[in-house]
Protein backbone atom coordinates (compact mmCIF):
# COMPACT_ATOMS: atom_id res chain seq x y z
CA UNK A 1 0.00 0.00 0.00
CA UNK A 2 2.66 2.91 0.84
CA UNK A 3 4.44 2.35 -2.04
CA UNK A 4 1.25 2.93 -4.59
CA UNK A 5 0.91 5.70 -2.37
CA UNK A 6 4.40 7.42 -2.71
CA UNK A 7 3.72 6.66 -6.47
CA UNK A 8 0.61 8.53 -6.47
CA UNK A 9 1.89 11.22 -4.37
CA UNK A 10 5.09 11.24 -6.37
CA UNK A 11 3.01 11.26 -9.73
CA UNK A 12 0.54 13.93 -8.49
CA UNK A 13 3.30 16.41 -7.72
CA UNK A 14 5.36 15.92 -11.04
CA UNK A 15 1.81 16.34 -12.85
CA UNK A 16 0.82 19.74 -11.48
CA UNK A 17 4.31 20.76 -10.60
CA UNK A 18 4.54 24.33 -12.47
CA UNK A 19 8.34 24.27 -12.40
CA UNK A 20 8.12 21.46 -15.13
CA UNK A 21 5.95 22.24 -17.53
CA UNK A 22 6.90 23.45 -20.86
CA UNK A 23 5.42 26.95 -20.90
CA UNK A 24 7.19 27.45 -17.92
CA UNK A 25 10.39 26.03 -19.20
CA UNK A 26 9.51 28.28 -22.76
CA UNK A 27 8.65 31.70 -20.20
CA UNK A 28 12.39 31.23 -18.50
CA UNK A 29 13.83 30.85 -21.76
CA UNK A 30 12.44 34.37 -22.80
CA UNK A 31 13.47 36.13 -19.82
CA UNK A 32 17.02 34.65 -20.13
CA UNK A 33 17.56 35.55 -23.40
CA UNK A 34 16.09 39.10 -22.47
CA UNK A 35 18.39 39.46 -19.40
CA UNK A 36 21.21 37.59 -21.33
CA UNK A 37 21.08 39.82 -24.33
CA UNK A 38 20.83 43.29 -22.35
CA UNK A 39 23.84 42.29 -20.73
CA UNK A 40 25.76 40.83 -23.98
CA UNK A 41 25.69 44.48 -25.58
CA UNK A 42 27.36 46.28 -23.16
CA UNK A 43 31.49 46.13 -22.76
CA UNK A 44 31.43 44.21 -19.46
CA UNK A 45 31.74 40.62 -18.61
CA UNK A 46 28.82 38.90 -16.71
CA UNK A 47 27.71 35.89 -14.70
CA UNK A 48 25.33 33.37 -15.02
CA UNK A 49 24.28 31.16 -12.02
CA UNK A 50 22.64 28.11 -14.00
CA UNK A 51 21.28 26.57 -11.10
CA UNK A 52 18.84 23.63 -13.44
CA UNK A 53 22.39 23.01 -14.53
CA UNK A 54 24.62 23.45 -11.65
CA UNK A 55 26.85 25.74 -13.24
CA UNK A 56 28.35 29.18 -12.97
CA UNK A 57 29.45 30.73 -16.39
CA UNK A 58 31.49 33.61 -17.38
CA UNK A 59 30.49 34.98 -20.08
CA UNK A 60 30.67 38.19 -22.20
CA UNK A 61 29.41 39.30 -25.59
CA UNK A 62 27.14 35.71 -25.03
CA UNK A 63 30.64 33.78 -25.39
CA UNK A 64 31.80 31.19 -22.78
CA UNK A 65 34.93 32.19 -20.75
CA UNK A 66 34.98 30.58 -17.99
CA UNK A 67 32.85 27.52 -16.12
CA UNK A 68 32.93 26.49 -12.71
CA UNK A 69 30.65 23.52 -11.52
CA UNK A 70 28.61 23.61 -8.68
CA UNK A 71 28.78 20.53 -6.26
CA UNK A 72 25.48 21.45 -4.35
CA UNK A 73 23.00 24.16 -4.09
CA UNK A 74 20.19 25.22 -1.93
CA UNK A 75 17.79 28.32 -1.50
CA UNK A 76 16.18 30.20 0.88
CA UNK A 77 13.37 32.94 0.34
CA UNK A 78 11.59 34.23 -2.41
CA UNK A 79 12.33 32.80 -6.10
CA UNK A 80 15.35 35.28 -7.60
CA UNK A 81 13.20 36.87 -11.39
CA UNK A 82 15.28 35.58 -14.16
CA UNK A 83 16.81 39.93 -14.35
CA UNK A 84 20.79 41.05 -14.38
CA UNK A 85 21.51 41.85 -10.47
CA UNK A 86 24.72 43.66 -9.66
CA UNK A 87 26.93 42.44 -7.54
CA UNK A 88 27.15 45.26 -4.74
CA UNK A 89 29.94 43.00 -2.53
CA UNK A 90 31.75 40.63 -1.36
CA UNK A 91 31.90 39.67 2.52
CA UNK A 92 34.84 37.58 4.14
CA UNK A 93 36.19 37.47 7.54
CA UNK A 94 39.97 37.68 5.88
CA UNK A 95 40.72 39.44 2.92
CA UNK A 96 43.59 39.48 1.28
CA UNK A 97 45.97 42.63 1.23
CA UNK A 98 47.98 44.25 -1.28
CA UNK A 99 52.04 45.30 -0.85
CA UNK A 100 53.08 48.43 -1.10
CA UNK A 101 56.49 48.97 -2.75
CA UNK A 102 59.43 50.43 -0.88
CA UNK A 103 61.01 52.59 -3.36
CA UNK A 104 64.49 52.61 -1.27
CA UNK A 105 64.84 49.08 -1.30
CA UNK A 106 64.04 48.30 -4.76
CA UNK A 107 66.50 46.49 -6.81
CA UNK A 108 66.42 43.93 -9.56
CA UNK A 109 66.57 41.00 -7.08
CA UNK A 110 63.75 41.99 -4.97
CA UNK A 111 61.34 41.80 -8.14
CA UNK A 112 61.49 38.12 -7.86
CA UNK A 113 60.73 37.94 -3.63
CA UNK A 114 57.55 40.18 -4.83
CA UNK A 115 54.72 39.42 -2.51
CA UNK A 116 51.94 39.61 -5.19
CA UNK A 117 48.18 39.48 -4.62
CA UNK A 118 47.47 36.10 -6.34
CA UNK A 119 44.36 33.83 -6.43
CA UNK A 120 45.88 31.38 -3.91
CA UNK A 121 45.33 34.15 -1.06
CA UNK A 122 41.97 34.36 -2.31
CA UNK A 123 39.39 33.67 0.23
CA UNK A 124 37.68 29.84 -0.31
CA UNK A 125 34.25 30.65 1.96
CA UNK A 126 32.83 34.14 1.48
CA UNK A 127 29.26 35.64 0.96
CA UNK A 128 28.08 37.73 -2.38
CA UNK A 129 25.97 40.29 -1.66
CA UNK A 130 23.38 41.22 -4.85
CA UNK A 131 21.03 43.94 -5.74
CA UNK A 132 17.53 42.84 -4.78
CA UNK A 133 18.63 41.45 -1.38
CA UNK A 134 19.71 38.08 -2.98
CA UNK A 135 22.97 36.49 -0.75
CA UNK A 136 25.00 34.08 -2.33
CA UNK A 137 27.03 31.89 -0.11
CA UNK A 138 29.86 30.70 -1.54
CA UNK A 139 32.33 27.62 0.10
CA UNK A 140 34.40 24.91 -1.19
CA UNK A 141 33.80 20.83 -0.59
CA UNK A 142 34.70 20.38 2.86
CA UNK A 143 38.38 18.82 3.18
CA UNK A 144 39.82 19.05 6.74
CA UNK A 145 38.76 19.24 10.22
CA UNK A 146 38.80 23.18 9.95
CA UNK A 147 36.60 23.31 6.98
CA UNK A 148 33.67 20.44 8.51
CA UNK A 149 33.61 22.52 11.27
CA UNK A 150 32.68 25.58 9.23
CA UNK A 151 30.95 23.54 7.43
CA UNK A 152 28.30 22.72 10.59
CA UNK A 153 28.31 26.25 12.03
CA UNK A 154 27.22 27.06 8.30
CA UNK A 155 24.06 24.42 8.28
CA UNK A 156 23.06 25.51 11.43
CA UNK A 157 23.04 29.28 10.06
CA UNK A 158 21.38 27.97 7.22
CA UNK A 159 18.96 26.62 8.57
CA UNK A 160 18.17 28.96 12.02
CA UNK A 161 18.90 32.15 10.62
CA UNK A 162 17.68 32.09 6.96
CA UNK A 163 13.86 31.45 8.25
CA UNK A 164 14.19 34.00 10.41
CA UNK A 165 15.63 36.51 8.18
CA UNK A 166 12.82 35.34 5.84
CA UNK A 167 10.34 36.69 8.43
CA UNK A 168 11.71 39.87 9.05
CA UNK A 169 12.39 40.64 5.70
CA UNK A 170 8.82 39.34 4.78
CA UNK A 171 7.46 41.76 7.74
CA UNK A 172 9.27 44.27 6.00
CA UNK A 173 7.84 44.09 2.68
CA UNK A 174 11.50 43.16 1.23
CA UNK A 175 12.51 40.72 -1.34
CA UNK A 176 15.08 38.62 0.70
CA UNK A 177 17.25 34.92 -1.01
CA UNK A 178 19.81 33.10 0.23
CA UNK A 179 21.58 30.60 -1.75
CA UNK A 180 24.00 28.55 -1.05
CA UNK A 181 26.63 26.94 -3.08
CA UNK A 182 29.16 24.21 -2.64
CA UNK A 183 32.00 24.09 -4.80
CA UNK A 184 34.01 21.61 -5.78
CA UNK A 185 37.70 22.57 -4.44
CA UNK A 186 38.90 25.73 -2.89
CA UNK A 187 40.62 26.57 -5.76
CA UNK A 188 37.42 27.11 -7.81
CA UNK A 189 36.14 28.66 -5.31
CA UNK A 190 39.06 31.52 -5.01
CA UNK A 191 38.99 31.61 -8.71
CA UNK A 192 35.10 33.19 -8.55
CA UNK A 193 36.01 35.38 -5.78
CA UNK A 194 38.57 36.34 -7.97
CA UNK A 195 36.99 36.51 -11.11
CA UNK A 196 33.84 38.08 -9.54
CA UNK A 197 34.43 41.99 -9.03
CA UNK A 198 31.75 44.23 -7.49
CA UNK A 199 30.21 45.90 -9.79
CA UNK A 200 29.43 43.29 -11.98
CA UNK A 201 26.13 41.83 -13.46
CA UNK A 202 24.71 38.33 -12.76
CA UNK A 203 21.86 36.55 -13.77
CA UNK A 204 20.58 33.42 -11.60
CA UNK A 205 18.24 31.18 -13.81
CA UNK B 1 8.87 24.69 46.91
CA UNK B 2 10.84 27.82 46.71
CA UNK B 3 12.93 25.06 43.85
CA UNK B 4 10.43 23.61 42.58
CA UNK B 5 8.75 27.11 41.62
CA UNK B 6 11.90 28.36 39.89
CA UNK B 7 12.17 25.30 37.73
CA UNK B 8 8.84 25.82 36.68
CA UNK B 9 9.41 29.21 35.45
CA UNK B 10 12.81 27.79 34.30
CA UNK B 11 11.18 25.36 32.02
CA UNK B 12 8.13 27.80 31.08
CA UNK B 13 10.74 30.83 29.91
CA UNK B 14 12.94 28.22 27.93
CA UNK B 15 9.78 26.38 26.68
CA UNK B 16 8.03 29.64 25.51
CA UNK B 17 11.48 30.84 23.72
CA UNK B 18 12.09 27.41 22.41
CA UNK B 19 7.78 27.48 21.12
CA UNK B 20 8.51 31.25 19.68
CA UNK B 21 11.15 29.99 17.71
CA UNK B 22 9.71 27.30 16.29
CA UNK B 23 6.57 29.34 15.08
CA UNK B 24 9.10 31.87 13.90
CA UNK B 25 11.26 29.28 11.77
CA UNK B 26 7.47 27.68 10.40
CA UNK B 27 6.09 31.30 9.62
CA UNK B 28 9.89 31.17 7.92
CA UNK B 29 9.48 28.27 5.84
CA UNK B 30 5.67 28.84 4.67
CA UNK B 31 6.37 31.85 3.53
CA UNK B 32 9.18 30.52 1.53
CA UNK B 33 7.17 27.90 0.15
CA UNK B 34 3.94 30.72 -0.71
CA UNK B 35 6.85 33.15 -2.58
CA UNK B 36 7.97 30.45 -4.96
CA UNK B 37 3.95 29.13 -5.95
CA UNK B 38 3.77 33.32 -6.15
CA UNK B 39 6.37 33.79 -8.45
CA UNK B 40 5.66 31.07 -10.88
CA UNK B 41 2.07 31.74 -10.96
CA UNK B 42 2.72 35.30 -12.02
CA UNK B 43 5.10 35.19 -14.15
CA UNK B 44 3.03 32.23 -16.32
CA UNK B 45 -0.19 34.11 -15.84
CA UNK B 46 1.12 37.58 -16.91
CA UNK B 47 3.13 36.73 -19.58
CA UNK B 48 1.10 33.59 -21.38
CA UNK B 49 -2.17 35.84 -21.04
CA UNK B 50 -0.56 37.97 -23.85
CA UNK B 51 1.32 35.97 -26.49
CA UNK B 52 0.47 32.52 -27.12
CA UNK B 53 3.04 29.69 -26.43
CA UNK B 54 3.90 29.23 -30.08
CA UNK B 55 4.93 33.01 -30.52
CA UNK B 56 7.31 32.75 -27.06
CA UNK B 57 8.99 30.16 -28.80
CA UNK B 58 9.03 31.96 -31.99
CA UNK B 59 10.68 35.07 -29.64
CA UNK B 60 13.10 33.02 -28.15
CA UNK B 61 14.65 31.67 -31.44
CA UNK B 62 14.89 35.29 -32.62
CA UNK B 63 16.50 36.80 -29.16
CA UNK B 64 19.32 33.52 -29.26
CA UNK B 65 20.04 34.33 -32.75
CA UNK B 66 20.35 38.26 -31.55
CA UNK B 67 23.05 36.78 -28.87
CA UNK B 68 24.76 34.59 -31.24
CA UNK B 69 25.47 37.61 -33.42
CA UNK B 70 26.77 39.30 -30.59
CA UNK B 71 29.84 36.80 -29.95
CA UNK B 72 33.07 37.72 -31.74
CA UNK B 73 33.90 37.41 -35.00
CA UNK B 74 37.43 35.44 -35.84
CA UNK B 75 39.64 34.50 -33.14
CA UNK B 76 39.76 37.00 -29.92
CA UNK B 77 41.94 36.55 -26.66
CA UNK B 78 41.26 35.68 -23.03
CA UNK B 79 43.15 35.91 -20.74
CA UNK B 80 42.64 34.47 -16.93
CA UNK B 81 44.42 36.62 -14.36
CA UNK B 82 44.01 33.95 -11.88
CA UNK B 83 45.74 31.42 -13.28
CA UNK B 84 47.56 33.52 -15.32
CA UNK B 85 46.50 31.54 -18.87
CA UNK B 86 45.89 33.35 -22.14
CA UNK B 87 43.39 31.68 -24.64
CA UNK B 88 43.52 31.81 -28.31
CA UNK B 89 39.90 31.37 -29.52
CA UNK B 90 37.91 30.86 -32.25
CA UNK B 91 33.88 30.42 -31.36
CA UNK B 92 34.51 27.75 -28.65
CA UNK B 93 37.81 26.25 -29.84
CA UNK B 94 41.22 26.85 -28.08
CA UNK B 95 43.79 27.35 -30.54
CA UNK B 96 46.70 28.37 -28.80
CA UNK B 97 47.01 28.36 -24.85
CA UNK B 98 49.91 29.99 -22.97
CA UNK B 99 51.28 30.42 -19.34
CA UNK B 100 51.35 34.42 -18.96
CA UNK B 101 52.06 36.89 -16.11
CA UNK B 102 49.88 39.39 -15.07
CA UNK B 103 49.39 42.65 -12.63
CA UNK B 104 50.82 42.01 -9.23
CA UNK B 105 48.22 43.87 -7.66
CA UNK B 106 51.32 45.75 -5.34
CA UNK B 107 51.01 49.43 -4.74
CA UNK B 108 53.54 52.23 -5.49
CA UNK B 109 52.91 55.17 -3.98
CA UNK B 110 55.51 58.39 -4.63
CA UNK B 111 57.42 59.44 -2.03
CA UNK B 112 55.44 62.56 -0.44
CA UNK B 113 52.43 60.81 -1.10
CA UNK B 114 51.23 63.34 -4.73
CA UNK B 115 50.79 60.00 -6.56
CA UNK B 116 49.95 56.74 -6.45
CA UNK B 117 50.22 53.19 -8.39
CA UNK B 118 47.82 50.30 -8.33
CA UNK B 119 49.35 47.50 -10.64
CA UNK B 120 46.68 45.50 -11.58
CA UNK B 121 45.51 44.00 -14.62
CA UNK B 122 42.50 45.80 -16.03
CA UNK B 123 39.24 43.26 -16.01
CA UNK B 124 37.06 43.48 -18.89
CA UNK B 125 36.55 44.05 -22.73
CA UNK B 126 39.42 45.44 -24.62
CA UNK B 127 40.53 44.98 -28.20
CA UNK B 128 43.90 45.15 -30.26
CA UNK B 129 44.53 48.60 -30.63
CA UNK B 130 48.18 48.42 -31.82
CA UNK B 131 50.88 45.91 -33.05
CA UNK B 132 54.37 46.57 -32.61
CA UNK B 133 57.52 44.47 -33.98
CA UNK B 134 60.50 44.65 -31.80
CA UNK B 135 58.91 47.24 -29.42
CA UNK B 136 60.84 49.84 -27.23
CA UNK B 137 59.79 50.62 -24.01
CA UNK B 138 59.17 54.57 -22.85
CA UNK B 139 59.52 54.12 -18.87
CA UNK B 140 56.66 56.02 -16.93
CA UNK B 141 57.34 58.07 -14.13
CA UNK B 142 56.03 54.75 -11.63
CA UNK B 143 59.42 53.16 -12.79
CA UNK B 144 61.73 55.62 -12.14
CA UNK B 145 60.29 56.42 -8.32
CA UNK B 146 59.82 52.73 -8.07
CA UNK B 147 64.21 52.15 -8.41
CA UNK B 148 64.08 54.99 -6.50
CA UNK B 149 65.95 57.29 -9.11
CA UNK B 150 65.05 60.90 -10.08
CA UNK B 151 61.99 61.13 -12.94
CA UNK B 152 64.38 61.99 -15.91
CA UNK B 153 63.20 65.40 -18.34
CA UNK B 154 64.75 64.23 -21.56
CA UNK B 155 62.63 61.69 -23.21
CA UNK B 156 65.52 59.80 -24.54
CA UNK B 157 66.47 58.47 -21.15
CA UNK B 158 63.07 56.93 -20.96
CA UNK B 159 63.77 54.53 -23.75
CA UNK B 160 64.87 51.27 -23.05
CA UNK B 161 65.46 48.52 -25.75
CA UNK B 162 64.92 44.76 -25.35
CA UNK B 163 62.51 44.43 -22.33
CA UNK B 164 59.52 43.74 -24.14
CA UNK B 165 60.33 40.87 -26.30
CA UNK B 166 59.96 40.84 -30.29
CA UNK B 167 56.51 41.72 -30.37
CA UNK B 168 53.64 43.72 -28.30
CA UNK B 169 50.26 44.43 -28.54
CA UNK B 170 48.62 47.32 -27.05
CA UNK B 171 45.31 47.01 -25.56
CA UNK B 172 44.58 50.96 -24.69
CA UNK B 173 46.18 52.85 -21.93
CA UNK B 174 49.48 52.12 -21.93
CA UNK B 175 49.18 48.05 -20.88
CA UNK B 176 50.41 45.88 -23.94
CA UNK B 177 50.75 42.24 -24.09
CA UNK B 178 54.18 41.70 -25.22
CA UNK B 179 57.33 39.84 -24.32
CA UNK B 180 59.81 39.20 -21.21
CA UNK B 181 63.23 38.37 -20.23
CA UNK B 182 62.02 36.63 -16.81
CA UNK B 183 60.86 33.63 -18.09
CA UNK B 184 60.50 31.80 -15.18
CA UNK B 185 58.41 34.10 -13.28
CA UNK B 186 55.51 33.29 -16.23
CA UNK B 187 52.39 32.29 -14.22
CA UNK B 188 52.95 34.05 -11.73
CA UNK B 189 50.98 37.78 -11.12
CA UNK B 190 54.07 40.10 -11.09
CA UNK B 191 53.82 42.81 -13.78
CA UNK B 192 52.92 46.52 -13.48
CA UNK B 193 49.65 45.58 -15.10
CA UNK B 194 50.56 44.20 -18.95
CA UNK B 195 50.40 40.59 -19.88
CA UNK B 196 54.16 39.09 -20.28
CA UNK B 197 54.13 36.07 -22.35
CA UNK B 198 57.11 33.71 -23.60
CA UNK B 199 58.48 34.13 -27.18
CA UNK B 200 57.20 31.39 -29.28
CA UNK B 201 53.45 32.34 -27.75
CA UNK B 202 53.59 35.86 -28.37
CA UNK B 203 54.58 35.23 -31.59
CA UNK B 204 52.07 33.02 -32.53
CA UNK B 205 49.46 35.47 -30.79
CA UNK B 206 51.28 38.32 -32.79
CA UNK B 207 50.54 36.41 -36.22
CA UNK B 208 46.91 35.12 -35.41
CA UNK B 209 45.25 38.69 -33.57
CA UNK B 210 44.91 41.35 -35.96
CA UNK B 211 44.02 44.98 -34.87
CA UNK B 212 40.65 44.93 -33.73
CA UNK B 213 40.81 41.61 -32.02
CA UNK B 214 38.63 41.70 -29.01
CA UNK B 215 40.70 40.47 -25.77
CA UNK B 216 38.42 39.51 -22.44
CA UNK B 217 40.38 40.00 -19.40
CA UNK B 218 38.83 38.45 -16.09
Amino acid sequence: MLPQLIHFFIVLFISVNPLWSKETIVLEEKQLFEAELSLAQKPKIYFIFNIKEKKIHLKARGSLLREWEIEKIRFWGNPVPITPFSLVKKSTPFTAKRESIKPDNYNEKNEFELQALESIYMPTSYSLYMEGGVLIYIRPKPGGLISQLYTLSHIYKWYTISPLQTVWFSLKKRSFTAIDIVLRDKKEAQALYWAFLEGLEAIIF
Amino acid sequence: MVKKKSLVIFFIIWGGLFLGFITLESIGYYIGVQHRAYWKAKSRDTMIGKEGLGEIEKRNKVLKEKLERLSPKGVYIVIDTANNTLYLKKGSNILWQSLVSSGSGNVLEEPGGKRKWVFDTPRGEFEVKAKLKDPTWLKPDWSFIEEGEEIPKNIKERIEVGVLGDYALGFGDGYFIHGTLYTRLLGRNVTHGCIRVGDEDLKAIYRAAPIGTKIFIF
